[in-house]
């Protein structure tokens, strides 16, 4: 009977942690599996409106509310690339203050802008981060002139969308592949070196044996029908977003600080 | 079975024989003195309430206290809510009324293991060190009762013993926590014959003065301590009270009195539940303040029912809730490890565990309700023909918002079925007919009190149905809507 092989490295989730992961490691030389629990589309699906879009990029069809007063509406994409089809492409450097207090309070080393300048390059050159080009369409443009009217201080944030036309689809997929969702660029150059994506495939549990997670238990979905599986690994990497991530770690044991410190930045618009 | 399976067995079966002997023993002494007729009277005429429920609030009250300092205890890296810790706590005793020999604190330790993730080693020692609080407030304040009572001269035997005890246990923790590598090395030294037991022990004693030394902190001691005062005042609050519903003379000194007594005479070993034990050291502290042995005796049983149900009930629950979600874990893990079958998935070579056959989509007609209130939150104000709306959009408006409700986890949806059932009924209540009969001009005035209006829990349930229609209705397509979740 031939040797089982098995996969090098599972990486459950391709959203931004994901891909990069994925992408990374598939290009210095490793066996990489990346394990999607959402639908793979292609540009075509995207820039419907948003009813197909909820039930197609969204966990649970957008409904993922947080509550609290106030209960605020909170949406993560559930499909190959995770968020970033869905976000609006927006792109920030961890602020110099957040990272100080992650130092101190995590006890994190090299993590401070200096450390991460390569990597904020990195990214900011791999998704073409930069300003609108174009002159702001007439909303933005009335928008900045109520802030100056105000007094308020306003910038633009740059976004990861080189070649955006405006459309305003970016909540249902950008159609022309000007926002750079991880599905435009880096999945697939991820694939080109050597990493194989499973979409309709949900992790369940972490194995372990003696202290080590030596696989994944996944749920498959495909026409034929459900399938549980099981796909070993010498390493796992869990970048399922900051509520699923915490889920599964805590479904499979691994409890200690996991699943408090959740902090998001509300938008308000 | 082997000769040890053999013999384990043997002595278990007679640990818990021996129990219920001791069980019978105490019963038989505690009725000795009874008349029972008298009996029948007293119970027939005892007025519980208010009394029962208050002596049951008490008690709870002081088992959220007692979870509240299994937090402390086990110190801030872990997060664990105060429900939860509460929960773990009464699932101890819980199996503590079903189980023998305390077997409900081995119960507490591995749910607190499993729960915080902590090692067992840790969740054990928190477990020592709350028994012994609980072991050193209880002799405080009976201790303190008796310089305001007379007691017998058995209440001044259970409290040598209990400071023997305690004494001793405390000693040893002192010891533990001031010089933890005496501790270890110990532990080394008196396995070093047998190096792997070595190891173990190492480990074993290395984790239990890590877990320990929380208690370096002084701060952290003295809160302890202030709570497992108040633990046991809480505890004391339930004897008092049932002895109001039994005219029993100075309630709160004599239920401290009783509950101090009774709760280390409970210490002796016996069948699960304290039965026994605990009737008869109550009773006799109740005697020892005047009470006739059948009062005592009454008041004794209604304690220890209200001592036992309403915590057996709670861990029961609990425990079953626990049991299916670590079940359904244990099964899982199970099922992965067991016989498989080499397969592919996109060129990935797997293992398959099992096929599960198709997720059934059961297609659910459009509710009546929902296209009602659909229709009234879409329409615009003051507009009363309906034919000017599109049926169609408001159909598959309510068709999407129905299929986004049964979307939300399983809380939420029980919550907004319970919120469409109260709006319902509020409705054919104040109309005296259905909302779906109702005119639209009436059903938008409804909806918009309770979208709109001062209530504030009814305008935070109307918040997604308002937007879902309205986003559904005004910007949906023509594209059919995908039935998957």
């Amino acid at each position: 009977m031939a040797e089982r092989q098995v996969a090098q490295v599972v990486v459950i989730g391709s959203g931004a942690g994901g891909t990069v992961t994925a992408l990374e490691l598939a290009e210095a030389g490793f066996n990489v599996v990346v394990v999607e629990e959402g639908r793979r589309f292609s540009p075509k699906d995207y820039g419907h409106d948003g009813l197909h879009a909820m039930s197609s990029l969204y966990r649970r069809r957008g409904m993922t509310p947080i509550l609290g007063r106030p209960t605020l509406g909170y949406v993560e994409g559930c499909c190959v690339g995770g968020s970033t089809e869905i976000n609006s492409g927006f792109w920030h450097r961890t602020p110099r203050e957040i990272l100080l207090r992650w130092r101190s309070q995590y006890e994190l080393a090299d993590a401070m802008p200096e450390d991460l300048e390569s990597h904020f390059v990195w990214a900011e050159q791999a998704l073409g981060v930069a300003k609108s080009p174009q002159p702001w369409p007439p909303s933005t443009a009335a928008f900045a002139r109520g802030i100056e009217k105000m007094g308020w201080s306003g910038q633009e944030i740059p976004r990861a969308a080189p070649g955006c036309r405006s459309i305003n689809r970016c909540a249902s997929g950008c159609p022309v592949g000007a926002k750079q969702g991880m599905s435009e660029k880096l999945i697939p150059r991820a694939e080109a070196a050597g990493a194989k994506v499973l979409a309709n495939c949900r992790a369940k549990l972490l194995l372990w044996r003696r202290g080590r997670v030596t696989g994944v238990l996944v749920e498959t979905e495909s026409p034929e029908g459900r399938e549980l599986v099981r796909i070993d690994a010498d390493a796992v990497f869990v970048c399922g977003g900051p509520t699923e991530t915490p889920a599964l770690l805590l479904r499979s044991g691994i409890r200690t600080m996991v699943g408090d410190s959740l902090r998001i930045h509300p938008m308000l618009k | 079975m082997t000769t040890d399976e053999s013999w384990r067995k043997r002595g278990s079966t007679l640990a818990i024989l021996g129990g219920f002997a001791v069980t019978a023993g105490f019963v038989a002494l505690a009725l000795r003195k009874v008349n029972a007729p008298d009996f029948w009277t007293t119970w027939r005429s005892v007025d519980l309430w208010p009394w029962l429920p208050l002596a049951v609030v008490s008690y709870l009250a002081g088992h959220m206290v007692r979870g509240e300092r299994c937090r402390l205890l086990f110190g801030p890296q872990t997060r664990m809510s105060l429900w939860t810790a509460t929960t773990i706590v009464i699932v101890g005793y819980a199996g503590n009324n079903v189980l023998p020999l305390r077997l409900g604190e081995l119960v507490r330790v591995a749910m607190l293991s499993e729960t915080t993730g902590a090692p067992v080693a840790k969740s054990f020692t928190v477990v020592f060190v709350e028994r012994l609080l609980d072991g050193i407030a209880i002799l405080a304040l009976l201790v303190t009762a008796a310089q305001f009572i007379a007691v017998d001269g058995h209440v001044h035997q259970v409290i040598r013993l209990g400071a023997v005890l305690f004494g001793v246990a405390l000693l040893g923790l002192v010891a533990v926590v001031a010089m933890p590598s005496l501790f270890v090395s110990l532990a080394a030294r008196l396995t070093a014959s047998h190096p792997r037991v070595q190891a173990a022990a190492v480990r074993l004693a290395a984790r239990t003065t890590n877990a320990a030394k929380v208690l370096r902190d002084p701060v952290l001691l003295l809160k302890t301590g202030a709570l497992s005062l108040v633990v046991w005042l809480f505890e004391a609050g339930l004897f008092a009270l049932l002895l109001l519903a039994f005219s029993i003379a100075s309630p709160m000194r004599s239920g401290i009195l009783a509950m101090a007594v009774t709760n280390l005479g409970i210490l002796v070993p016996s069948s699960p539940g304290f039965v026994g034990p605990f009737h008869f050291f109550c009773q006799q502290t109740l005697m020892s303040q005047g009470a006739s042995a059948e009062l005592a005796l009454s008041a004794a049983i209604a304690i220890h029912l209200m001592f036992y149900i309403p915590v057996t009930f709670w861990g029961a629950v609990a425990l079953l809730w626990y049991g299916v979600k670590v079940g359904n874990t244990l099964a899982m893990v199970r099922r992965a490890k067991g016989a498989s079958e080499d397969a592919a998935i996109g060129g990935v070579p797997v293992l398959r565990i099992e096929k599960l056959g198709p997720r059934l989509e059961v297609p659910t007609p459009t509710s009546r309700l929902l296209y009602s209130i659909v229709e009234a939150l879409v329409a615009p104000s003051g507009h009363a023909d309906a034919v000017a709306m599109d049926p169609a959009r408001v159909r598959k408006s309510s068709e999407f918002l129905q299929l986004e409700l049964k979307s939300l986890p399983t809380i939420l949806a029980i919550g907004v079925v319970s919120g469409l059932a109260a709006f319902r009924a509020f409705v054919f209540l104040t109309n005296f007919r259905t909302f779906c009969s109702l005119p639209l001009e009436r059903r938008q005035r409804i909806v918009r009190d309770w979208a709109w209006g001062r209530n504030e829990l009814a305008r935070q349930f109307f918040r997604p149905l308002r937007s879902i229609a309205l986003m559904s209705y005004y910007e949906g397509g023509s594209a059919e809507v995908d039935g998957r979740g």
